[in-house]
């Protein structure tokens, strides 16, 4: 998407789920009932997408939609992620001009028609009443009304309401047709809440021919099997869904305690202050714990994927080694990062790559002796390239390299920081990425983490 | 289906099977040629456009979608595929469009079509409930338990009917038998690969659940039966309703109802008067129906000197005017 300015952009994959959009387009798929990631709930705009990613050609079009409020007319620009291969990824969306119109108002007569016509569609459950409400005949295919089903069918010539609960009615049943209408109904045999609608036949008394009913559910069944793909998605929500919520209560904590721990706020105490400084680091890990648990559930769910690109590992290397600068020297450890200049092409996310470097020069200068040097180095055998991070700590036996990967493995240590996540997840990133992380240590030798990755060009 | 075939081989050899296959290509692109002028000739020279409006060519299509689609859950069942859903929603446009090339498959889900659009025509002109006619009603209650029992059953068939072809669908069970033989020898052909054992097992399958309910047309069939020589009173459109007005003109005149369905469409209503004819309508009761389905049309003058023996042989001398 070269040159041409957007008011916005979006991103879909390979099964055409839109992945990532700017406003105003996030506004309008949520307003369709989409999500984001999730299958595009623009129909003309998910339909375009499909054709270019099939095709492998951009497109522009116009595309309509309806938001709920107002009616969107916009000139869309879709290109296939990648034009030059035949590898079918996903697409970006450029938004070059948007429009919102007032939709043209509706007659009360059209509305009403229109809404019997959706809930007639969404129904699972019709049923033909005679004039005085009673079951003439009735139809569904849903799972869940099949004993409902069996029980009206058997029963035919009997008013519907004998059939299921109203809420809220001690009524002798029926009442006019007019307060049943959208009445909240339960049935035996099914865990959702349904509505029923009473729509009238005949002229031009309204229901002097009869009825029909429509029984509407307030969601959709899902399969069983469905259901279960849905519950283990659910599990491994903690990551997605918990982690804002987390993250936000935590940061403050470490945010007050810290304003206690330097004094901003007056004089006190020394113990107090450091009392403040435990709080602190509490909660510094905790947030890192946070984080670790969101990356585990990422590297461990089934779709997950690395992007890899083209890139410099000594750049990345620099860029680590440059972050953690400070809290080395805080232990008065030196971080040698290849020099400037030097370069190690490699295919790899750069952002992947960083943070398994960041997690092995954390780790290094957390277990080296203050004063001690950290190297960072690259190297390439053909179709690898290689970046290791040597330290002078006190190196790990065989027993221990054999388990270092394992998760949730601090190797007996029982102190503050580490979760035991971080280099299983690196590994797991590592592997990801079409490569490995390995370590060569002796004890007492200090001990070697090397990230292996495919070599670029 | 527009796929540009990438590489041309310098000789064309017919044992190749790209050669074949641009072949086919090419036949398949004859045929739409040879049928440009007719389509555009009829359109050209029609008001009505019903027969081929967009509304009618969606939903043939979404009924012969949902035909392979119920298929194709079923097989997917017997392969034992790990998503049932997505095994049929992948491959039901395919099979789809197979079906699309049966002649007498897709004038049958045409003739659906029309007979769905035909009464709810007549439910928003003339008042007339698609699902419960005054016939069908009077019916129920009639002391014959035979024929109540037929027409209750026939009331929920309609019921079903309606709501289905809202929904453009096409069950697999409402499929007379020839149709149904149609529909299964176009599935084997395109999924010949499946394998004779667990095509039968699918087969199987998919006639026991045509068991379970007694299809529409049949009930139809029965009602018309059990009128036995009162059946003349379903020859009345706002009377009987489409339905049973259909399936009862079919029967008196000797047609197909496909056939019969398609002809209240005004390009057809010399067939429509000759059929109304032949089933023993006087003149005047000819022009009565055909004033309510197409109040501007005029009754073809010839239509009253002919005698119900004679619409008949012109019926039968028609390629298309003759009941199996």
């Amino acid at each position: 998407m070269e040159e041409q300015s957007y008011i916005a952009r979006g991103r879909t994959d390979a099964q055409d789920r839109l992945v990532a959009a700017d406003d105003p387009l996030a506004t309008l798929q949520r307003r369709c009932g989409g999500e984001i990631p999730g299958t595009i709930a623009i129909p003309e705009l998910r339909e375009q997408v499909r054709k270019a990613r099939r095709t492998n050609l951009r497109l522009g079009r116009t595309i309509h939609a309806f938001d709920g409020s107002e009616r969107i007319k916009s000139w869309m620009e879709i290109v296939p992620a990648d034009e030059q291969s035949d590898a079918s990824t996903g697409c970006s969306i450029g938004i070059v001009t948007w429009q919102a119109s007032e939709p043209p108002a509706e007659r009360d007569d059209d509305a009403a028609a229109r809404r019997d016509a959706i809930d007639d569609a969404l129904a699972e459950l019709h049923a033909r009443l005679g004039p005085d409400q009673r079951v003439l005949t009735v139809h569904t295919e849903a799972e869940d009304l099949q004993p409902l089903y069996t029980r009206m069918s058997e029963n035919l010539g009997k008013v519907w309401t004998d059939f299921v609960h109203i809420e809220g009615s001690q009524h002798a049943q029926p009442l006019h047709w007019r307060l049943l209408d959208q009445a909240r109904v339960m049935v035996d045999g099914s865990p959702r809440n349904w509505t029923a609608r009473l729509i009238p036949i005949g002229a031009p008394n309204p229901g002097s021919q009869g009825f029909e009913l429509y029984l509407i559910a307030n969601r959709a069944w899902v399969q069983r099997t469905q259901r279960r793909d849905r519950r283990a998605e659910d599990s491994a929500s903690i990551g997605r869904d918990l982690t804002p919520i987390l993250r936000q209560p935590i940061a403050r904590i470490v945010a007050n305690a810290e304003t206690i721990r330097s004094r901003l706020a007056g004089p006190l105490g020394d113990e107090y202050s450091d009392y403040a400084r435990d709080i602190v680091n509490a909660g510094q890990h905790l947030l890192s714990l946070v984080d670790d648990l969101t990356d585990l559930e990422v590297v461990e769910s089934d779709s997950f994927r690395a992007a890899p690109d083209p890139i410099d590992l000594a750049d990345v290397a620099q860029r680590a080694a440059g972050i953690l600068a400070v809290r080395a020297q805080e232990k008065r450890i030196t971080i040698a990062a290849p020099p400037t200049g030097t370069s190690q092409p490699a295919t790899a996310e750069f952002r992947r790559v960083l943070q398994v470097l960041l997690n092995l020069i954390g780790n290094a200068i957390r277990y080296s002796p203050e004063g001690s040097t950290i190297t960072v180095s690259l190297g390439s055998d053909g179709s690898r390239a290689h970046v290791s991070v040597r330290d002078e700590g006190p190196g790990l036996d065989e027993q221990a390299q054999r388990i270092v990967f394992n998760k949730f493995e601090r190797l007996g240590r029982s102190g503050s920081g580490g979760s035991g996540l971080g280099l299983y997840i690196s590994k797991r990133l590592a592997q990801a990425m079409g490569g490995d992380l390995t370590i060569d240590s002796t004890p007492g030798e200090g001990a070697t983490f090397t990230l292996s990755v495919p070599a670029g060009h | 289906m527009t796929s540009v075939p990438e590489a041309i081989p310098d000789t064309m050899n017919a044992d190749q099977p790209v050669d074949a296959a641009l072949r086919a290509e090419l036949a398949r692109g004859d045929m739409a040629l040879s049928t440009l002028t007719p389509v555009l000739t009829h359109f050209l020279n029609t008001q009505d456009r019903s027969l081929f409006s967009d509304a009618i060519v969606a939903r043939v299509r979404g009924m012969l979608r949902s035909a392979a689609y119920r298929l194709l859950r079923v097989e997917a069942e017997e392969i034992g595929a790990n998503d049932v859903f997505s095994y049929a929603e992948g491959r039901a446009d395919a099979l789809g469009e197979e079906l699309a090339r049966h002649a007498a498959f897709l004038g049958h889900c045409h003739a659906l079509a029309i007979e769905w659009q035909l009464a709810e025509r007549l439910r928003s002109r003339n008042g007339i409930d698609p699902v419960l006619s005054p016939l069908l009603q009077s019916l129920i209650s009639s002391e014959n338990p035979a024929l109540s029992d037929a027409a209750m059953g026939t009331l929920a068939a309609q019921a079903r009917f309606i709501e289905q072809q809202k929904r453009m669908e096409m069950p697999l069970a409402e499929l007379p038998e020839d149709q149904f033989a149609n529909f299964i020898s176009v599935w084997r052909r395109q999924r010949e690969d499946l394998g004779e054992d667990l095509a039968t097992r699918v087969e199987g399958r998919i006639r026991e659940m045509r068991a379970e309910n007694e299809a529409r047309l049949s009930l139809l069939d029965r009602t018309f039966t059990g009128l036995a020589e009162r059946a003349d009173v379903a020859l009345s459109l706002t009377h009987a309703g489409a339905a049973l007005f259909l399936t009862t003109l079919a029967h008196k005149a000797g047609q197909e109802r496909d056939i019969v369905v398609v002809s209240t469409n005004d390009r057809q209503l010399t067939r429509f008067a000759l059929s109304l004819r032949a089933s023993g309508l006087s003149p005047a009761e000819v022009r009565a129906q055909l004033r309510c389905l197409h109040p501007d049309a005029t009754m073809p003058a010839a239509i009253s000197q002919v005698s119900k023996a004679d619409a008949r042989s012109l019926l039968s001398s028609s390629p298309f005017g003759h009941a199996e």
